[in-house]
């Protein structure tokens, strides 16, 4: 531990990965909560790995046509966009095909990926970093677009909180009172896939989905509103990817799948905790129910 | 329209038909403003159908739904729609006081939280329901019944004109049920009530007409209910249960100008 506040201090690549994880779970806390209590992690895991489309896109071009501009988080931005337009659209218009949809966007998103980055020159060893993410590679110029999108997810999805909450509640009802709800449902699809490019810089495009749901999922144990929800899952989202870096660091170990592992153990406990907990109190009922029907 | 009362609701000459089938025909209905009616019929009569296109959530095939003379789209803040209680994810983390609020949307600013006028009127709407005492209480945890006053609340809290029910009291036990009857009751005295029940039991007193569909749609006025009706409308003999609530007669066979007070 000591170990890793010392390059902390040392080192700015160290400072980038500890920023980019503190920023991501903000995102993560508040989406992540829409996405766990709406029940489409599955239609994120979806978009999540589209994600390697746009990636291998931008780099092919990059290195093809010498564009050193674009990087490939500017490709992962435009095809998770994509892929939650189209996504939503099924899902709007036709309902009873979602599943397949998500699936075909899922691997051909991939596949996509994997093309593009065979026929980059030079880029193959790469490859394993985007899935499996490497938070050490964050530059500090991709920190202040992970700034900018971060600001603009929070403060939307802040903003129309009671509108996106209605709508994830009750569909149709919120339609009753004059809202959208096709569009709020894109906007949080929107929300959603920008989450997931966030996420992707921390922990790689395969595990992004249980960073997404894991912290709301284990918030939901300890609260009963959903905006409570979203502040427990920032704290706990931050104290995983902070903890996670941390213990990786000194042993050497792949960031994003410690942090991952982490978080996986955690949910697991709050969820025995939760079972054993509520049988507990089932108990406890059962013994007044009787000790009320005994006879004097 | 000579009538001394609004028409709240009329529907002429509708047809609804969904992937080519036809769910509603040849349907006219004429609602009035403070009338209590209840919508009766078996499973896939189209009752709930009928209910969506008043509210503007389908789009009539041919003819026309008008809500005091305008579009259902653009009165909907007007009406107050309560789902059936069970449609709802009993995972979902949100308080009663958070269900009530919804109700406001249409009628707040856009961006940021609730402010005071809209969280006093959600305070006085649950107050109407009798449970003020459950409004930090998860809706989760709530029985049935009380869910049911919730939605009811929520539906109240925009401050509509008419007050659109979908089976409120299926899974309902006879007492909260009579407990039903009477918050009903007293709504319908300043508002237009409109219950859809596949329950033919559940016709309170306090109802001014039956509409039965099956298809298309018959008016009854409740006096002439008899089970030569009923086993017309469900294709079988039931029996006939009579429902004897604590409430005034108000209904009959009268159907016309509202008696109540305005």
């Amino acid at each position: 531990m000591t170990e890793f506040i010392d390059a902390l201090g040392r080192s700015s690549l160290m400072q980038n990965a500890l920023l980019a994880g503190l920023l991501a779970s903000i995102a993560c806390g508040v989406v992540g909560s829409y996405v766990v209590v709406r029940r489409i992690t599955y239609l994120a895991g979806g978009i999540a790995h589209s994600v390697l489309g746009g990636m291998g896109a931008a780099m092919y071009l990059r290195s093809v046509y010498d564009w050193q501009w674009l990087s490939p988080l500017h490709g992962a931005i435009v095809a998770a966009l994509a892929a939650a337009a189209l996504v939503g659209v099924v899902s709007l218009k036709y309902k009873q095909r979602e599943d397949t949809t998500i699936s075909a966007i899922w691997a051909v998103g991939m596949a996509v990926g994997v093309l593009f980055i065979s026929r980059t020159p030079g880029y193959q060893q790469d490859l394993m970093s985007y899935l499996f993410g490497n938070i050490l590679m964050v530059a500090r110029g991709h920190l202040w677009l992970i700034l900018a999108l971060d600001a603009l997810v929070v403060v939307v999805s802040l903003a129309l909180y009671k509108h996106i909450q209605a709508v994830c509640f009750d569909e149709e009802f919120a339609v009753t009172r004059g809202v959208s709800s096709g569009a709020f449902y894109m906007l949080l699809l929107c929300l959603t896939a920008l989450t997931v490019v966030l996420l992707v810089t921390v922990v790689g495009i395969v595990m992004v989905i249980a960073l997404l749901a894991l912290p709301a999922a284990i918030a939901a144990n300890f609260a009963r509103r959903l905006w409570t929800i979203m502040l427990l899952a920032v704290l706990i989202s931050m104290t995983m990817t902070t903890a996670g870096l941390a213990i990786s660091y000194g042993p050497d170990l792949p960031s994003g799948a410690t942090i991952i592992v982490l978080t996986g153990g955690v949910y697991i406990v709050t969820m025995v905790w939760s079972a054993w907990r509520k049988r507990l109190h089932a108990k406890k009922r059962l013994a007044l129910v009787a000790q009320a029907a005994a006879p004097d | 329209m000579t009538d001394q009362a609004p028409v709240a609701i009329e529907i002429t000459n509708l047809q609804f038909a969904y992937d080519g089938n036809v769910v509603l025909r040849d349907v006219n209905l004429r609602i009035n403003a403070r009338e209590m009616v209840s919508i009766v019929g078996p499973n896939g009569g189209g009752k709930t159908t009928l209910l969506k296109l008043m509210l503007g959530l389908l789009e009539p095939t041919a003819g026309e739904v008008r809500i005091f003379g305008q579009a259902p789209a653009d009165v909907r803040t007007m009406m107050g729609y309560v789902p059936q209680h069970a449609n709802f994810d009993p995972k979902f983390p949100i308080t009663v006081r958070d269900v009530v609020l919804m109700g406001r949307l249409g009628r707040c600013r856009l961006l940021g939280p609730f402010g005071r006028e809209d969280r006093a009127r959600a305070a006085e709407a649950l107050a109407t329901v009798g449970l003020e005492d459950l409004s930090n209480r998860g809706f989760a945890e709530l029985s049935g019944g009380q869910r049911q006053r919730v939605l009811i609340a929520r539906a109240l809290a925009a401050g509509p004109e008419i007050l659109l029910l979908d089976e409120p009291t299926s899974s309902l036990d006879a007492a909260v049920e009579n407990q039903f009857h009477e918050l009903l009751d007293r709504l319908s005295r300043i508002l237009t009530v409109v219950l859809v029940s596949h329950d033919i039991a559940f016709v309170s007193c306090g109802v001014g007409k039956v509409v039965c569909v099956r298809g298309t749609v018959a008016v009854h006025p409740t006096a002439e209910l008899s089970g030569e009706l009923i086993s017309d409308l469900y294709g079988r003999d039931l029996k006939l249960i009579r429902h004897d609530h604590d409430c005034q007669h108000r209904g009959g066979t009268e159907v016309g100008p509202s008696e109540h007070p305005q």
